[in-house]
């Protein structure tokens, strides 16, 4: 079977989809007997975006505009297109692969997914002048009808497009869980050290600003000062936004060296690109407090794993930094399970997802 | 991966009438994959008006909590065991036809968590003309014409029609499922659903597999009910109103607003044109104004107290 993974326009070269670009996973795929070919198409012709290439030899990779889409798909004669990017860049590539009555698949990520219209906005005609709910959004959306099978990193941003009238037609969803680069280092939970005041930690090498002030303002909220312990890493963070005493900026290497010196790690942002270091924490055998929203729920199971707030709410995040601490003794979460969740993550379980759900539709 | 077979759990909120929760019960057992687990849920100290419902053969175990908690209890004594949990007042009849399309959905659609079907048609049996034994034998019974319950699914308000509400039951921890009085379990539905729409795709439509039962005639004074509803209404707006400025949900599956305005209009309209129930509507709606009146004055103290405290 030959599928195309098509990787349109600039959202398509952030981190968040390498690993669907990487080595491991195509190599996978090609175990798993389907044959790749690579096509990355720019939609904003005057600047080419920098991917990186996936070095293995062999394999067949296109880098061209939208409108060669038809002529490249009916020149390699294809089973199936998977195509990936934010969803507002896409109607085009859907437009074209539709030319050629390929079958389409979508894998929706965080990363450039739709958000959910606010409440109270302006409705009807008064909304349409906004660019992000206005007629591109209408086409985009009118688009998606040719997408044939949607694949997700999770359930909250798969929803969220369905919710707002996306890939009407889609005869069925998956849930892949998103890539991580590489396992998490095995950490041995004897080695777990118990501290009565916990020692809670943010690791985040991207953080915004926005980030940072959710954290820092969850923290005044909780008006504790002898509860817990508050580190962030890397160092360079301290430097972003001006830091309270409480809050100390510590350097690290990768999410593991951190992880050895904090009992709780505290996720405030809530896209695919968390999973890495929460992966970590529950390989460590440590509790996270996650945002309820993305793949973070799925992998701590709903709570189970884990404590969870409403996402983008400090307020939120302050009582269950708030519950955590206090239950610090006694905290309700199993690490029942935390293997198989990682398991699912690696290129090569997801490779397996993937081929399955395109030769369903093949 | 979702399963291919998913293993259904049945609660029926059982409160007041035994036929009711026997009729919902005993339709499960038409379905073509019957449900593994029938779980009925009681108010605490009326297990006994409940202790026959099981129809014979079918397996019922029963869960007595206190009126707020007999979901979330009924839930938890599922947990484990099944995949899907539904959910429903008496008195709701599913028929096969709605299991087969929603097990298709759930093993289809792997984002899709949780929803609510609102059951607009209704089967009016007349208790007084000797028709309503313990067995209320639903489905002999002839239905309404689609386009009566198509217009009453329009215009009535969500509060007081049938409604099922369906989960991934793993979805559901820390999720706060209450329950409220007699009416108003569609809104109680949607509140969770609310909650849930954060981790996966919920949906509200209306189904026409299914029926509402109501026993006739209603002698009951609506003044209880319609205060206790639209109180409960009133809290709900104002419990939003203090989450928005905390940075809570900040989209709902139900307008707090059109409720309370269908729920008015309704009333109104069966206690003007209505024929043996219009005793109950306009003492509902008396009661719905009484609590309407009495939230006004409440906020008002509020605002005339916290002016005073500046």
């Amino acid at each position: 079977m030959k599928a195309a993974l098509v990787f349109a326009g600039p959202t398509a070269a952030t981190a968040t989809f390498r690993p669907y670009r990487s080595r491991a996973f195509i190599g996978a795929l090609a175990d798993a007997g389907i044959d790749v070919v690579l096509i990355d198409l720019d939609l904003e012709t005057e600047q080419r975006f920098a991917t990186v290439p996936a070095e293995r030899p062999g394999l067949v990779s296109y880098r061209n505009h939208v409108d060669r889409l038809p002529l490249i798909l009916a020149q390699e004669r294809l089973a199936l297109v998977q195509t990936f990017g934010a969803t507002a860049e896409l109607g085009p590539v859907w437009r074209h692969a539709a030319r050629t009555r390929t079958p389409l698949v979508h894998f929706v990520s965080s990363e450039g997914g739709i958000v959910d219209r606010p409440a109270g906005g302006a409705r009807l005609l008064t909304g349409l002048g906004r660019g992000d709910r206005g007629f591109m959004q209408w086409r985009t959306r009118h688009a998606s009808r040719h997408v044939a099978g949607v694949l997700g990193s999770n359930r909250a941003d798969m929803g969220r497009h369905f919710r707002n009238g996306f890939f009407p037609r889609s005869r069925f969803s998956i849930v892949a869980p998103p890539a991580s680069a590489r396992p998490p280092a095995a950490v041995s939970p004897a080695v777990v050290e118990r501290r009565k005041i916990p020692v809670f930690g943010f690791y985040d090498p991207e953080a915004t600003p926005e980030t940072l002030e959710l954290l820092l303002r969850a923290v005044a909220l909780t008006g504790q000062s002898d509860l817990f312990t508050l580190r962030i890493a890397p160092r360079a963070l301290a430097g972003v936004v001006s830091l309270p005493s409480a809050v100390s900026a510590v350097e690290a290497a990768d999410a593991d060296a951190f992880l050895r010196e904090v009992d709780v790690l505290v996720v405030p942002r809530a896209d695919d690109r968390a999973v890495v270091p929460v992966l970590a924490a529950l390989s460590a055998r440590k509790s996270v407090i996650v945002p309820d929203t993305g793949a973070l729920t799925e992998i701590v199971d709903y709570g189970r794993r884990g404590l969870l707030y409403t996402a983008g709410s400090a307020y939120h995040l302050a009582i269950a930094i708030n519950v955590m601490a206090q239950a610090w003794g006694n905290r309700p979460f199993s690490f029942e399970g935390v293997e198989e969740a990682i398991g699912r993550t690696t290129p090569e379980a997801l490779a397996r997802v993937f081929a399955a759900t395109w030769r369903r539709l093949a | 991966m979702s399963q291919i077979d998913p293993v259904f759990g049945l609660i029926v909120i059982g409160r007041g009438d035994p036929r009711l929760a026997r009729a919902t019960i005993a339709a499960s057992r038409t379905w073509r994959h019957p449900p593994a687990r029938v779980v009925l849920a009681v108010p605490k100290g009326r297990e006994h008006v409940f202790a026959n419902v099981a129809p014979p053969g079918q397996t019922v175990s029963t869960v007595a909590a206190a009126e707020p908690e007999m979901l979330a209890a009924a839930v938890a004594s599922l947990a484990g065991e099944v995949d899907l949990v539904l959910a429903t007042p008496e008195g709701v009849v599913l028929d096969p036809a709605w299991l087969a399309g929603l097990r298709d959905h759930v093993i289809l659609y792997e984002d899709s968590i949780a929803g609510v079907d609102l059951v607009p048609a209704v089967v009016k049996i007349d208790t007084e003309a000797g028709g309503a034994s313990f067995d209320l034998a639903v489905a002999d019974r002839p239905r309404e014409p689609r386009l009566l319950s198509r217009l009453r699914g329009a215009i009535r308000a969500r509060s007081l029609m049938g409604a099922v509400l369906w989960a991934r039951i793993e979805t559901l921890r820390q999720i706060k499922l209450a329950t409220t009085g007699e009416g108003g379990d569609a809104v109680s539905f949607m509140l969770a659903l609310d909650q849930l729409r954060e981790r996966g795709r919920t949906t509200v439509r209306p189904t026409q597999h299914g029926c509402h039962v109501r026993l006739l005639p209603e002698r009951r004074t609506g003044f209880d009910a319609g205060y206790g509803l639209y109180r409960r209404l009133e809290q709900l707006a104002d419990a939003r109103r203090s989450a928005a400025a905390v940075g809570g949900p900040s989209t709902s599956h139900i307008d707090l607003d059109l409720e309370r305005l269908r729920l008015m209009a309704e009333q109104m309209l069966r206690s003007v044109l209505g024929k043996a129930g219009r005793h109950n509507a306009a003492t509902f709606l008396k009661g719905a104004l009484a609590a309407r009146r009495d939230a006004l004055a409440v906020r008002r103290t509020v605002v005339r107290d916290l002016r005073e405290l500046r």
